[in-house]
C-alpha cells in the first residue's frame, strides 16, 4: 500500500524531477543520473513525509537538496538503471521551436549561481514566497531581495 | 531574457512535460531497489580499502612497538600510527556524511551551508595530508627498516635508502600539491562564493 501510494504520488509529480535535474546538470547522462538519484532519495525519505505539507512542496525540497548532494557525489556515480525512453526522448518529442526556446531558457538559468537556480526554479514553478521560504529556509523578505537581484542579472545577460 | 518571458516558456514546457509520462511502476521499483546497493558500493571502495590497510598496518606497528627502542623511533612509530588512523577515520567520516545526508530534514539553505563547509573541510584535510607526506615517508621508512630488518638507519648512519626515496617523495609531493591547486581552486572559490551568497 505504502509503495503503491509512493508510485502514484511520484508519477503525478515526475515533471518536477525532470525540470530540476535539467537545471543542475550539463549533460543528458548527468541529468539521467540525478533524476534517478532524486527518485531514490524520495523513496528513502517517503516514510518521513507526514502530509503536513503538499506532496509537491516535499518533492521540491528533496529534489533541490538531492541536487546539492549530487554536486558532492558527481564523480562517484553508481550504476544506472536503464529506463526505456527516459529524458532524452521526452525532449525530442517536443517541437523544434519549443525546444530552442527551452534551450535558451535553460542557458540563462544555468548562468545563475546554485542558490539563485533553486529560487528561480521555485518561482517559475509558481510557488508563493511563503512556500519558497519554507522549502529553502530563507526568509520571505530575503526571497524577494534575491528575486530582484536575479531579475537584474537576467537583464544584464540580455544586454551582453 | 525577461523573467516574464521565462515564466511563459516555463509554463509551456511544463504543460508539454506533464503530457508525457516516462516513469513506469517497474522502473520506479528498479531504481529504489538496485540503486541502493550500487551506490553504496561505488562510493565507499577507495576509502574503506585505504582504512583497512592503514588499520592493519597501524596494528602491526603497535604489536611491534617494543622493537622501536629509541626515543626517535618511538616518536616516528606514534606519528605513523596517528597519521594512518586519523586519515582513515576522516575519510570514513566523509563517506558517512555522504551517505547520511538529511535530504528530507534539511532546508535548501542548510544543505548549501553543509555542502560549502564540507568542501572547505575536505580541501583543508587534503592540504594538511599533502604537507605531511614527506615526514610520513621519512618516518615510515625508519620504522619499517627497524621492524622488518632490525636496522636502525639513524644510529648506523645508513641513509642510502633516502637518496632515492626522498627525491621521489618530494617530486610526488610537489606534483600532488600542484594537482590540488589546479583541481580544487574552482571548488574552493565555489564554496567561498556560496558562503558569501548565503550571508547576503
Amino acid at each position: 500500500m505504502h509503495k503503491k501510494k509512493f508510485i502514484r504520488d511520484l508519477k503525478e509529480n515526475e515533471a518536477i524531477l525532470y525540470k530540476v535535474s535539467g537545471i543542475y546538470t550539463n549533460t543528458i547522462e548527468d541529468q539521467k543520473d540525478l533524476y534517478q538519484e532524486i527518485v531514490y532519495q524520495l523513496w528513502k525519505s517517503y516514510k518521513s513525509f507526514k502530509e503536513e505539507s503538499k506532496i509537491s512542496t516535499w518533492i521540491y525540497r528533496i529534489a533541490l537538496n538531492t541536487s546539492i548532494s549530487y554536486l558532492k557525489k558527481e564523480k562517484r556515480k553508481g550504476h544506472q538503471i536503464p529506463i526505456d525512453s527516459i529524458l532524452s526522448n521526452r525532449i525530442e518529442q517536443i517541437d523544434t521551436i519549443m525546444e530552442e526556446r527551452i534551450a535558451l531558457l535553460y542557458k540563462h538559468i544555468k548562468k545563475l549561481s546554485i542558490i539563485e537556480k533553486g529560487i528561480i526554479f521555485l518561482h517559475l514553478e509558481g510557488e508563493s514566497y511563503d512556500e519558497i521560504a519554507s522549502i529553502t529556509g530563507f526568509s520571505k523578505t530575503n526571497i524577494g531581495t534575491r528575486l530582484s537581484r536575479i531579475k537584474l542579472k537576467l537583464k544584464s545577460q540580455l544586454i551582453k | 531574457m525577461e523573467l516574464e518571458e521565462m515564466k511563459s516558456i516555463w509554463d509551456d514546457m511544463s504543460q508539454e512535460i506533464d503530457k508525457k509520462k516516462i516513469l513506469t511502476n517497474e522502473s520506479i521499483i528498479n531504481i529504489t531497489k538496485k540503486r541502493y546497493v550500487n551506490k553504496l558500493r561505488a562510493i565507499s571502495i577507495p576509502e574503506t580499502t585505504y582504512a583497512f590497510i592503514s588499520i592493519i598496518f597501524s596494528a602491526f606497528v603497535l604489536i611491534n612497538f617494543k622493537k622501536l627502542d629509541t626515543w626517535y623511533l618511538s616518536i616516528s612509530g606514534i606519528f605513523v600510527v596517528l597519521f594512518l588512523t586519523t586519515t582513515s577515520i576522516l575519510s570514513l567520516k566523509r563517506i558517512r556524511t555522504l551517505r547520511y545526508l538529511d535530504i528530507a530534514g534539511n532546508t535548501f539553505k542548510q544543505s548549501l551551508l553543509k555542502y560549502a563547509t564540507g568542501k572547505q573541510k575536505f580541501i583543508n584535510f587534503i592540504k594538511v595530508s599533502s604537507y605531511l607526506t614527506i615526514p610520513f615517508i621519512v618516518t615510515f621508512i625508519l620504522i619499517t627498516e627497524k621492524i622488518f630488518n632490525n636496522n636502525n638507519l639513524i644510529s648506523e648512519n645508513d641513509f642510502g635508502v633516502y637518496w632515492y626515496i626522498l627525491p621521489l617523495g618530494i617530486i610526488i609531493q610537489i606534483l600532488f600539491t600542484k594537482w590540488i591547486l589546479i583541481k580544487y581552486t574552482k571548488t574552493i572559490n565555489e564554496a567561498e562564493n556560496i558562503l558569501k551568497e548565503l550571508e547576503q
